[in-house]
Formats: structure tokens, C-alpha cells, sequence
């Protein structure tokens, strides 16, 4: 055996006994921080930090292995668990973050959809005090011409009745054929936010994109037909949603302008401006496992949201 | 020819005596290594900016954080003592360990903070919700 095998054997010895001593408390501890923090959320929303992390780990590990002095492997581990930890607080720290942030939102939808209540209860409101001060004036005048003038009120009134009993009957029925036209379109479900017709993100857009596909255009012109058939005071929310690749908020312009797109495609065909608002909502609200590819399929989708007018 | 290129060459000249003598300061700055640890200056005040910043936000107010917060004091504290006995090395360690405990009491005071808002906010959403939907 020459001189150089030796010295190789020897070293592979030596090295043999270095990873056979046993490690510190400190950094089996360390192992498991950045294994749980790896595990969570902190992969996705704290990379850099979990890198930091397993840098400061990977330290620690070669002193171990280099055998330095204990104290040192103990205290470079210590300090390898704490950033473990910031990582995983960090990303726990931004999933509250974007909770707050998606009801936000829906604090500001829910505000818009309350005051359209209250200025449309304000007009009744007005209508009737109107009512009240004519009939007022009326009593002020002859008696005859105040009983001509009551008659012929309450005969508008109950001809005002007929009509609009008509005109509910008749928006009923108009409601039922649209949603049953839809059905045909996307999937429709009812919901207690409204009637929820789901469109297929890959049929309206392609990838990464929001301009509209032709084959969209078609499809969203039969929905604008339906929408326009069903109960002319209900209002429409068209919220946008994509899968979870790809970064935050990159997703959350995406689907705003996905929504957007969908929302002046409507406008455009007829649907009054007032009556539809877009929401892009990003990645926040899956519907399916975004492990999958199906499952992402599910997830990039347009909701139109129909909510039904008062009265 | 500039003195630089002359020097040069002469160095070229005598290269092993040159490698022979960078191998004995190498081996006198190793043997030399722990007692010309310079003092851990920086590192220590870190340590003490991040204990005060972690003070400032709060972290007395959340439990886990004022453990930590009440950790890296006591880190702090042995660094420069440690320092004060010409213990730089390990003053170093210590200051590190304090950085970093304070570090954590930071972003578990942030993390509060973010989990109480969103909480509020979440309530109030479910309230107004429940309010509007018949």
C-alpha cells in the first residue's frame, strides 16, 4: 500500500469518526425548527428569510462536522432555531396580512351594496312625503274637486298596483329563463350573496393574459343576453379569481383586470354601467386543490355575481 | 519602467522565499487567531439596537415575546461583560445570540399586531354581512 493510500484510508478514518459524534441539544433543535418552518407557509411567502434560516443552519452544521469547539456549534445553532422562527412568524405575519386585506375588500363591497340600499329607501321615502304633501294641497281645496281628486288617486293608485303585479310577474318569469339560459353557459349555483354563475378562466382568457378570447365573446354575449332578460333591477359583481402560482399580487392585478375585462365587455353589450362593478380577488378564494393542475383549472375563474334588486 | 513593475520582477525573482515566508505568517496569524479576536464593537451594538427596537414596538405587551425580549437582555448584558474581560470571541457569540432573540421578539410582536387587525376586521366583515344578507 503506498504512502498516499494510507494517508487516504487515514482520512476517510478520521472522517468516519467525525460524523459518528453525537450533536449538540442545540442543534438537533435547530434541525427541527427549519424542518417546521420549511414545512409551512414559510416557503411560500418568506423564502428569503427560510434561506437565511437554513444558511444559518448549514453554519452550524459545519462547525459540527468540522468539530469545532461545542460552545460554538451550540451557540451558531441557537441562533440558526431563532431565525427558523422569524421565518416561520414572518409568513404566519403576511397570511394575516392578506386575510385583512380580503376583508378589506369585501368591507368595501358590502359599504357600496348598503348605500345603493339606502339611497334607493331614501327615494321611496321622498316619493311618499311627496305623495302626502299633494294630497295635503288637495284636502285645502273644494270638497268636490278633493273627492274628484281622491278618486282619481286611488284609481292611478290601484291601476299603478296592476301594473306593477304585471310587471313582478313578469320579472319572475324573465329571471327563471335567464338563469336557466345561463345554465347552459357556466356553471350556476344560488348562494346567500345571489345567483353565482362560474366561467372557466382558460375558455375566457388565455394564460397570464386578460384580453378576451373570441370564443369568450361569444359566450359573454349570451350572457349579457341572459343578464339583460332577468329582473332589470338586480345587480351584477363580477369578481375575478386565479390559482395560487405565480406571486400575490401579481395575481391580484390579473384578476382585476380579468374582472374588469368581463365587466366593460357587459357594458359594452347593453348592461348599464351602474348596475355591474368588477373585484379582482387573486388567489385568496380557491375553490379547488391548487396541486393539481385540474384543481388550478377550477381555481382561475370569473364569477358573475347576480344579486337580486329590492322590492 | 514605473518602481511597481520593478518590484514585480524582482518578486518574481524570489517567489519561494516569498511562499515560505507567507506560509510562516499564515501559521502565526492562525496560532495568534483567539487572542487577536478584535473586540466585537459592531456586534454588540446590533444587539442593543435590536433589544431597543424590539422595546419600542411593544414586545413587553406579548407574552412570547417579552421571553424573548427578556433573553436577549440578559445575552446583551454577558456579551459586554465578556468583552470587558478581553472575551471577544465568545462576547461575539453572545452578541449574536442576542441580535437574534431580539430579532424574533420583533416579528412576534409584528405577527400579533397583523393576527389582531385581521381578526377585528374579520369580525366587523361577518357583522355587516350578517346585517345585509336576508
Amino acid at each position: 500500500m503506498s504512502i498516499k493510500q494510507q494517508l487516504l484510508l487515514g482520512t476517510s478514518f478520521v472522517m468516519l469518526l467525525g460524523c459518528a459524534h453525537t450533536p449538540p441539544a442545540e442543534l438537533v433543535n435547530a434541525r427541527e425548527a427549519y424542518e417546521q418552518a420549511a414545512e409551512g407557509p414559510s416557503k411560500k411567502y418568506t423564502p428569503a428569510d427560510l434561506h437565511v434560516a437554513k444558511t444559518a443552519l448549514d453554519l452550524a452544521e459545519k462547525s459540527f462536522h468540522d468539530q469545532e469547539e461545542t460552545w460554538i456549534v451550540q451557540s451558531q445553532a441557537y441562533v440558526a432555531t431563532r431565525k427558523a422562527q422569524v421565518a416561520a412568524s414572518l409568513a404566519r405575519t403576511h397570511i394575516f396580512e392578506l386575510g385583512l386585506a380580503a376583508s378589506e375588500m369585501k368591507e368595501e363591497q358590502l359599504k357600496d351594496y348598503e348605500a345603493a340600499m339606502i339611497k334607493s329607501q331614501l327615494a321611496t321615502a321622498n316619493r311618499a312625503l311627496t305623495d302626502e304633501q299633494a294630497a295635503g294641497e288637495a284636502s285645502s281645496r273644494e270638497h268636490a274637486a278633493e273627492l274628484a281628486a281622491e278618486q282619481e288617486a286611488s284609481a292611478t293608485k290601484s291601476r299603478e298596483l296592476a301594473e306593477e303585479k304585471k310587471l313582478r310577474a313578469e320579472a319572475d318569469k324573465r329571471a327563471a329563463i335567464a338563469i336557466a339560459d345561463l345554465a347552459r353557459i357556466g356553471a350556476v349555483t344560488q348562494e346567500t350573496r345571489g345567483t353565482v354563475i362560474t366561467l372557466s378562466g382558460s375558455v375566457l382568457f388565455a394564460s397570464s393574459k386578460y384580453a378576451l378570447l373570441p370564443a369568450a365573446q361569444a359566450k359573454l354575449s349570451e350572457v349579457a343576453l341572459a343578464l339583460l332578460a332577468g329582473d332589470p333591477s338586480s345587480t351584477f359583481l363580477v369578481e375575478g379569481h386565479t390559482d395560487t402560482q405565480g406571486k400575490d399580487d401579481a395575481n391580484m392585478v390579473l384578476s382585476q383586470n380579468r374582472a374588469n375585462a368581463v365587466r366593460d365587455y357587459l357594458i359594452q353589450h347593453e348592461i348599464a354601467a351602474d348596475r355591474i362593478t368588477a373585484a379582482g380577488l387573486g388567489e385568496g378564494r380557491s375553490i379547488s386543490d391548487n396541486s393539481s393542475a385540474e384543481g388550478r383549472a377550477n381555481n382561475r375563474r370569473v364569477e358573475i355575481v347576480v344579486r337580486p334588486g329590492k322590492g | 519602467m514605473t518602481p511597481t513593475e520593478v518590484n514585480s520582477q524582482q518578486r518574481a525573482g524570489t517567489s519561494t522565499s516569498i511562499s515560505k515566508r507567507s506560509l510562516a505568517l499564515v501559521g502565526f496569524v492562525l496560532a495568534t487567531a483567539c487572542a487577536s479576536f478584535p473586540p466585537p464593537t459592531d456586534d454588540v451594538a446590533n444587539a442593543l439596537a435590536s433589544v431597543r427596537g424590539a422595546e419600542e414596538l411593544g414586545a413587553e405587551e406579548v407574552p412570547q415575546a417579552k421571553l424573548q425580549l427578556q433573553l436577549a437582555r440578559e445575552e446583551v448584558a454577558k456579551a459586554q461583560a465578556l468583552m470587558t474581560e478581553g472575551e471577544h470571541e465568545s462576547a461575539h457569540y453572545q452578541a449574536l445570540q442576542a441580535s437574534n432573540d431580539a430579532d424574533l421578539a420583533i416579528a412576534l410582536v409584528r405577527e400579533d399586531k397583523a393576527r389582531t387587525v385581521a381578526k377585528s376586521a374579520k369580525q366587523r366583515v361577518n357583522a355587516v354581512e350578517a346585517g345585509v344578507t336576508p
